[in-house]
């Protein structure tokens, strides 16, 4: 098993037989799961707002930006569940 | 268990629509303060009313420390039910916007996802690290 310096995600330091554990790798996947609806929401809703500005069209394209946030957060969500 | 990450379960969940009851109201009164608009208040609150009894309910079916690896397909469709449902409030925001205020909405929809990412990560934070001894 080759030898090396550098730690991986969960923090631990491959070979050195001694766990840092800095940030654990699930308390990461935990955050990351609940950060992917609220940001995704906040990203959609604030490009569709910056359309509506742009187009006078206020609240629809605001609306749109978040229902497809939810979406592609749903879609994530699955996809990381299948991964975990 | 000293160190360890709890496991997203029944049990956490339930905390977490128990925190949510207390974040709701915050999150209105703040929210409405700063836009001086009572429907964002509203808004908030309906859509954070039916974001944590969903929890609340979801939070029945989720796995328990007992069958932590029973992932009940009713969960799974009760979570993307959750989501069809937050849709339908937006849209419902957009549509009567002389009642409720569409970021409001949003916002309260967004509820329990606020607290987990608030007081749910600096919970389980402590939990994990704060009784790890230093040095």
């Amino acid at each position: 098993m080759a030898q090396g310096h550098a730690t991986d995600a969960g923090g631990k330091t491959p070979g050195s037989g001694k766990k840092l554990e800095l940030i654990p790798r699930e308390f990461l996947k935990i955050i990351a799961v609940w950060s992917l609806v609220p940001s995704y929401m906040l990203a959609g809703g604030f490009l569709g707002y910056l359309a509506d500005r742009w187009l006078n069209t206020y609240p629809y394209l605001t609306a749109l930006g978040l229902l497809l946030a939810l979406v592609v957060a749903v879609r994530d969500m699955l996809r990381l569940r299948t991964q975990m | 268990m000293r160190g360890a990450v709890p496991p997203v379960g029944a049990e956490f969940l339930g905390d977490v629509s128990r925190w949510s009851f207390w974040v709701a109201p915050v999150l209105a009164v703040v929210g409405t303060a700063i836009t001086r608009d009572a429907r964002w208040g509203v808004a908030c609150l309906i859509g954070a009313a039916y974001d944590v009894l969903t929890m609340r309910y979801a939070a029945g079916l989720a796995p328990s420390e007992e069958n932590a690896h029973a992932l009940d397909h009713r969960f799974i469709m009760v979570m993307l039910g959750r989501m069809v449902g937050k849709a339908v409030l937006i849209v419902a925001a957009v549509a009567l916007p002389g009642i409720l205020h569409t970021w409001g909405m949003a916002v309260g929809v967004l509820t329990v996802e606020i607290t987990m990412m608030t007081v749910g990560v600096a919970v389980t934070a402590v939990r994990t690290f704060g009784s790890r001894p230093t040095g």
